[in-house]
């Protein structure tokens, strides 16, 4: 008798369970194979991913002293880099 | 033996329901959260050559392929500021003396330079982009905007401009098509979708090229890689199943 009750509960357990295995999976309705899909539909899946992470630079030295030097001179140019000239008005 | 008592026999059955279900309801929920990431970490390099994941022509992806035509369509701009000092906006001037130097610097060199190069522009996020009609009426709104160089060296991007950027100028400096590839993939650390620039080595290591300065290149570990497209095709890494 108590092995036909604990052999009860766990069936009903495991049906409890398997109800809520089954809403999850209702609820997530918009989970649906990548296979199945066609390729036009992929690329539209793929286009609405919205890439928008925000980056944080971290501090990193170059590996080499040439990239470094590279990297200075990019610098400096990227400093004074100047609005173009306007063409004065000949007197 | 029959009537022996158990443990679990002890328990009331009200307790005996709510373990069993708590037990059940904490591994689905284990499965439901950690999959992406288990994918992940099951292939901690990037998988250069998983031919299965390729999906069709970037011409297909049309906002990308933007990106890649207007790119094709400025080279020249890209290189005007060498003869023409008025040409010379924004990053131009130092954009053609790294070019004109990084001849002296070996493939590894290269690929550093170009890193920290573009991870120094400035960082513009451009949000959602109104798409209109020859009216000027919104009709939609695009999502992603895959800059070209040469906009981007002038008026700086976010994230996808900056792996975008580094591709296009990768391939300035001869880097083949076939080894660089714009990945889109989850970042663990930034807890969002991210772009990088993957790079495959000659000796098959993949290097991956982070906005954040640092070039991954061993464990490619936090990524979850979603797609990936070079100039000529698109990859698609998802799971069997799409999570939006």
């Amino acid at each position: 008798m108590k092995q036909k009750h604990s052999s009860n509960y766990f069936v009903r357990s495991l049906l409890a369970t398997g109800a809520v295995l089954c809403t999850t999976a209702v609820w997530a309705d918009d989970v649906v194979p990548v296979a199945s899909l066609e390729v036009k539909d992929r690329i539209r899946t793929i286009d609405q991913i919205n890439v928008s992470a925000e980056t944080r630079q971290v501090a990193e030295t170059p590996s080499t002293a040439a990239v470094a030097a590279l990297l200075d001179e990019a610098e400096q140019l990227d400093t004074h880099a100047t609005p173009a000239p306007v063409a004065a008005d000949p007197e | 033996m029959a009537g022996t008592a158990t443990p679990l026999n002890q328990i009331r059955p009200l307790a005996r329901y709510g373990a069993v279900l708590t037990v059940g309801l904490g591994i689905c929920l284990f499965v439901l959260c950690a999959s992406p990431f288990v994918h992940a970490g099951q292939r901690y390099a990037y998988p250069f050559d998983a031919e299965e994941d390729l999906l069709t022509q970037a011409e297909l992806f049309t906002s990308w392929h933007s990106a890649v035509v207007e790119h094709a369509n400025s080279r020249n701009q890209l290189y005007a500021c060498a003869q023409d000092k008025s040409a010379c906006r924004g990053r131009l001037r130092s954009f053609n003396r790294m070019l004109e130097k990084a001849d002296t610097l070996s493939a590894e060199e290269q690929i550093e330079l170009v890193n920290y190069y573009i991870n120094r522009s400035r960082y513009d996020d451009d949000h959602r982009r109104r798409i209109e009609n020859g009216s000027g009426v919104r009709i939609g709104w695009q999502r992603n905007h895959w800059s070209s160089l040469y906009t981007f060296l002038i008026k700086g991007g976010d994230c996808e401009d900056y792996a975008s950027s580094k591709y296009f100028m990768l391939r300035e400096l001869g880097h083949p098509a076939e080894d660089l590839r714009v990945v889109v993939a989850r970042s663990r650390e930034l807890g969002g979708v991210h772009a990088v620039l993957a790079v495959k080595r000659p000796d098959g290591t993949v290097w991956l090229l982070d906005s954040d300065n640092r070039i991954r290149k061993r464990s490619h570990r936090g990524y979850g890689f979603i797609y990936a497209m070079n100039e000529y095709f698109v990859w698609d890494h998802r799971d069997d199943y799409l999570r939006p």
